[in-house]
């Protein structure tokens, strides 16, 4: 899906986090923003996630007008800076969260849900991890775990915040490869 | 008068302590000035402004008096009184906890699908769930031993309005010490398996808390 976003301002308090900002992400592209820390990649972020929204400017989704659109109609996958896996769920209950949410009727039944999670974590490298709780977990698995969850509603958009910015080194590479990968598949 | 005032203030507590600790809006810190309120407040003026506003002379009495609903010198009084007086402990509780939490689960729930309603119960309730049974705790032993402000309001009708505190004081005045020091004994006993199950909490929070900083530490 392409992402267009048309001179976003965003002031908090008298800052402003963003300043007519303009950037399109065409369909299928893995784009990657930089900047030092202060510069607004996450507030440029939470906005087209939906989290946030702009004081002026538009955002575009396949050339629809999505500025206003709740976070729930977006159908975006966010994966936080620091993860913000459920404390107190499993890795299995993490995952199928925005499954379990769903209303009544898109619902997927048990079984599916359970395959689906079991699939996830094997595409990760973490199968056999669905009863452990986050705590219970190193850096680079929550953050597998973070990105899996972020994908089990299958979102039309994927969105990584500072996504490698807590690991050490091997880790960051391995996980950058695999990105890679992922994103062309 | 507990078993009243405990539920009511767990509701209430908890909402304020939500909306103060995840949204920022006009008028908060007011909110929590108010919250802190009977603390500062002496009990026994919290009772006198309930007479004042519910009391047969008072602001409300006459209404109150043609639907015949009493407050003042019967239990709803006592159980307002006892609200009042009680109301900091779950909110107080409740806010440093929720604000060290801060809104990213909530956030990823947001993203995740789900509504107001199932982040509230899922993700928001289960976080602070030993905060908030302390928070009871402390506040369950509040309104059993509060003196002050129910003294004011209940009339000391034995046997109708009466708290455990206020009958000991009765059984004292009239030279029944046998009686009065077997009653505050109860009280005591009460007060005691109140501590423990607070022990008993604090420590299971503890670990929680240990658990969770592990894990942190070691990302």
């Amino acid at each position: 899906m392409k992402i267009e976003a048309k001179n976003l301002v965003r002031t908090f308090q008298r800052y402003a986090a963003l300043n007519g900002v303009s950037v399109t992400a065409e369909d299928g592209e893995l784009l990657a923003l930089l900047g030092p820390s202060g510069s607004g990649k996450t507030t440029l972020l939470r906005l087209i996630a939906g989290l946030d929204y702009p004081d002026s400017g538009s955002i575009l989704f396949d050339d629809q007008d999505a500025t206003r659109l709740r976070i729930q109609k977006r159908r975006v996958g966010f994966v936080f800076q620091h993860y913000a896996l459920f404390r107190h769920m499993t890795v299995f209950q993490n995952i199928a969260f925005g499954l379990d949410v769903m209303p009544r009727r898109m619902r997927p039944p048990k079984t599916r849900m359970r395959e689906k999670v079991g699939e996830l974590l094997r595409l990760v490298q973490l199968p056999g991890y669905e009863n452990r709780f986050p705590h219970q977990l190193s850096g680079g698995q929550r953050q597998r775990v973070a990105l899996v969850r972020a994908l089990a509603i299958n979102p039309r958009i994927l969105l990584l915040d500072e996504p490698f910015g807590a690991l050490d080194a091997k880790v960051r590479k391995e996980l950058r490869g695999w990105s890679n990968s992922c994103s062309r598949s | 008068m507990a078993a009243i005032a405990v539920p009511c203030n767990l509701v209430f507590g908890l909402a304020a302590a939500w909306a103060v600790a995840k949204f920022s809006f006009p008028g908060k810190s007011i909110l929590v000035s108010l919250i802190d309120l009977p603390f500062a407040v002496s009990p026994a003026i919290a009772g006198l402004i309930y007479v004042l506003v519910f009391g047969a002379r008072g602001w409300l009495g006459p209404v109150l008096e043609t639907y015949n609903i009493k407050i003042i010198f019967a239990v709803p009084g006592i159980v307002l009184a006892t609200i009042f007086v009680t109301f900091p402990f779950v909110a107080r509780e409740l806010i440093p906890l929720m604000q060290a939490q801060g809104t990213e689960e909530e956030e990823a729930a947001l993203s995740l699908g789900a509504n107001g309603w199932q982040i509230f119960w899922r993700v928001t309730l289960p976080n602070v769930r030993w905060g908030l049974l302390y928070g009871i705790i402390l506040c369950n032993a509040r309104a059993m031993g509060e003196f002050g402000a129910v003294s004011v309001v209940s009339g000391h009708i034995r046997g109708l309005t009466n708290t455990i505190p206020l009958h000991v004081e009765i059984l004292y005045n009239e030279y029944d010490f046998v009686a009065a020091f077997a009653m505050a004994s109860l009280l005591a006993l009460l007060a005691l398996a109140t501590l423990v199950i607070k022990s008993l909490v604090e420590l299971r929070m503890r670990l929680v808390e240990h658990r969770s900083t592990q894990g942190s530490a070691a990302v």
